[in-house]
């Protein structure tokens, strides 16, 4: 099951759960240099009109995540990495809005890594929930920052997506910018 | 105009250019996957090339190892991922799909293994 809404719109308990969750895949898995308080990953985008989507399996647990933040506003390709834009000029529209924290990662299912979650059936629905809720805001494209990996999951899913740059080296680690069509996913 | 984010180049602009090896890796299941009892069933990885220049051209695939002999060797799996949209002489677009099975050719026809090969050695070694 995947839930949408504004942090307002989730409950205190869940979205202590989404902050938790983060913190388990970003910082405790990915080893990624993020800010943490009290077991919890939020930064300065996580605002009340951020977007969130959430999975959760059967007994409640979070088991995916995303972020939506329209461009018009401060967000992190905009705010921290401009340089993966490759010299094009930095998204600053309400019918553009960026995917950032996004993670299909199952920590009760046997096998999973932080790579595999870009081909699970739970990353394809999240996806396409987010994919959607940000079209409903008036989106007509999205813009990630992401692990290299996240094109396994977009191809995967069928959406029409294609990379804004270079990818940039953050601790070992290729991360990029890439534009994703909304309009494949909306009609579909 | 919206922009595209795509940079424009007919396929003899792409091979008169060079590119130039960024990063490679190995996926994280086959580097952490080697303890007690796990079996190693296919190694794969990526690689990331760009091109030198203002707007930088990005190029990335992923590959799978084989062995033949006493040698390795590396094979190209699924579609390069890039910024790029071939355009024909005409200078029109060739569209998405056109633009892929071009880049397939592409980075079929170049020697990429040996600088991939040679980073994950040192990267891994």
């Amino acid at each position: 099951m995947v839930i949408a809404g504004s942090s307002k719109a989730l409950t205190h308990d869940m979205y202590r759960k989404v902050g938790q969750y983060r913190q388990k895949v970003f910082i405790e898995t990915l080893g990624w240099d993020l800010l943490t308080m009290d077991g919890m990953e939020f930064d300065q985008f996580d605002r009340p009109d951020t977007l969130y989507m959430v999975s959760q399996d059967d007994a409640g647990a979070v088991n995916g995540c995303a972020r939506l933040l329209p461009t018009h506003q401060p967000y992190l390709l905009g705010d921290v990495f401009p340089q993966l834009m490759n010299g094009q000029p930095i998204p600053r529209s309400p019918d553009i809005w960026e995917l950032s924290r996004f993670a299909a990662v199952d920590f009760n299912a046997r096998g999973g890594s932080a790579l595999a979650q870009f081909s699970s059936g739970i990353a394809v629905q999240l996806l396409r929930k987010a994919i959607a809720c940000a079209a409903e805001h008036g989106a007509k494209r999205l813009i990630t920052v992401s692990p290299i990996g996240i094109e396994r999951l977009l191809r995967h899913t069928g959406v029409h997506a294609h990379r804004a740059g270079p990818p940039m080296i953050v601790d070992g680690h290729p991360i990029f910018a890439c534009w994703i069509e909304v309009d494949d996913v909306v009609q579909g | 105009m919206v922009d595209t984010g795509y940079i424009y180049l007919t396929v003899d602009e792409l091979c008169a250019g060079a590119l130039v090896h960024l990063i490679s890796g190995v996926d994280q299941e086959c580097v952490f996957t080697g303890g007690a009892g796990a079996t190693a069933t296919a190694i794969t990885g990526y690689t990331e090339w760009v091109s030198q220049g203002e707007r930088i051209l990005t190029l990335g695939w992923d590959w799978q190892m084989h062995a033949i002999g006493d040698a390795v060797c590396l094979q190209r799996i699924g579609p390069p991922s890039s910024n790029l949209m071939l355009q024909s002489s005409a200078r029109r677009d060739l569209g998405h799909a056109r633009t892929i099975a071009l880049l397939n050719d592409y980075v079929d026809g170049f020697d990429w293994q040996h600088a991939t090969l040679g980073h994950i050695s040192v990267r891994y070694g």
